[in-house]
């Protein structure tokens, strides 16, 4: 145990992730006017965030298992059912928002969808490009890969739901 | 232990869609309380960085009890150790960030103070889930790796939202 080295990890870490999640959390400040109007979509957000963060962390943490396994196959499978799982989840979370809260269930499967969908569409190469980039680089990718990855998901989530909302509403 | 397609998507449709439609319940809290974002000036800017930071900063603590456990090497002072490491850093890089969000959108002194007690409230209860999630995941015969990430941001997302609007002035 170093106390200052572990601790200036965990600094540096943290704060790259909070450089990143800074840009979700200014966005939704600036974005204000437009949950006040529709907060069933603010109802929906943290279950769409914590839902691509997670599959993000999978993601990620399988590619890098392949990845240091040499094992392509476990690699593309990890990707096909990362990309499926964005496909079958968000009508659930769109459901629960609606049984929980309310709204219209067209609509916020709709949003949900195509949100996950766009975002899963730039974070999944997104991911396998920091997994092996991180390598290439010779950084362990099990400590760069899961912070970047959720934080990029969640910025994108943020940014997504709210521009495809207001395309979808109009 | 190879699963091949069917099961990376079984198991990740399993986690993932538990805590999305737990997530999703929590979602129509903060809907509710949105009132309290619109009176806190910078507090939905605070809220994504501060469930990001926490939820990753308690996954940090899982994820090394999780290798110790192993590794079979796993004791009070190593979780209580990584505990006080990783909550230092998040405290440090927390203040920071609340500071310059307070000073950029005009807003209270109390959001320092708000944010500052929900961080750790919500920072130790994750822990605590860590740990248990950890030692509920070998007794169930599952892998920590696959559980222990997920479940901890969750719980820090969906108490970081609940506690932090409870908290808030308003």
């Amino acid at each position: 145990m170093n106390p200052t080295r572990d601790l200036l990890a965990a600094l540096s870490s943290l704060a790259a992730l909070v450089a990143m999640e800074s840009f979700t959390g200014f966005s939704l400040e600036a974005l204000k006017s437009k949950w006040a109007r529709h907060p069933e979509l603010l109802a929906m957000l943290p279950a769409l965030m914590d839902f691509r963060g997670n599959i993000a962390l999978a993601h990620s943490s399988r590619m890098t298992t392949a990845e240091h396994l040499g094992d392509s196959d476990r690699a593309v499978e990890s990707t096909v059912a990362a990309l499926l799982a964005s496909l079958l989840i968000p009508p659930i979370i769109a459901l629960v928002t609606r049984w929980s809260y309310g709204g219209d269930l067209g609509t916020l499967v709709a949003v949900a969808l195509l949100t996950v969908v766009s975002v899963a569409a730039v974070v999944t190469p997104a991911t396998i490009g920091v997994v092996r980039l991180s390598l290439r680089l010779g950084a362990d990718p099990d400590r760069v890969a899961p912070a970047v990855t959720t934080a990029l998901s969640d910025v994108l989530t943020v940014v997504f739901l709210f521009t495809l909302s207001e395309v979808i509403l109009l | 232990m190879r699963r091949g397609l069917v099961g990376a998507l079984t198991s990740m449709l399993t986690v993932s869609a538990l805590l999305a439609a737990w997530s999703s319940y929590v979602g129509s809290f903060l809907a509710r309380l949105e009132a309290k974002l619109e009176h806190n000036p910078g507090l939905a800017a605070v809220l994504p960085v501060l469930m990001a930071a926490t939820g990753a900063a308690a996954s940090s603590v899982g994820s090394s009890i999780a290798t110790h456990v192993h590794l079979g090497t796993v004791s009070a002072r190593r979780v209580a150790y990584d505990t006080a490491v990783q909550g230092s850093a998040l405290i440090l890089v927390t203040l920071a960030y609340t500071l310059a969000v307070t000073l950029t959108f005009s807003g209270r002194s109390s959001l320092v103070t708000t944010v500052l007690l929900s961080a750790t409230l919500t920072y130790l209860l994750a822990v605590l889930v860590a740990v248990i999630s950890t030692f509920a995941s070998v007794r169930l015969g599952l892998d920590p790796d696959d559980v222990v990430g997920p479940v901890v941001t969750t719980a820090a997302d969906s108490a970081g939202i609940l506690i932090t609007l409870l908290l808030a002035p308003g």
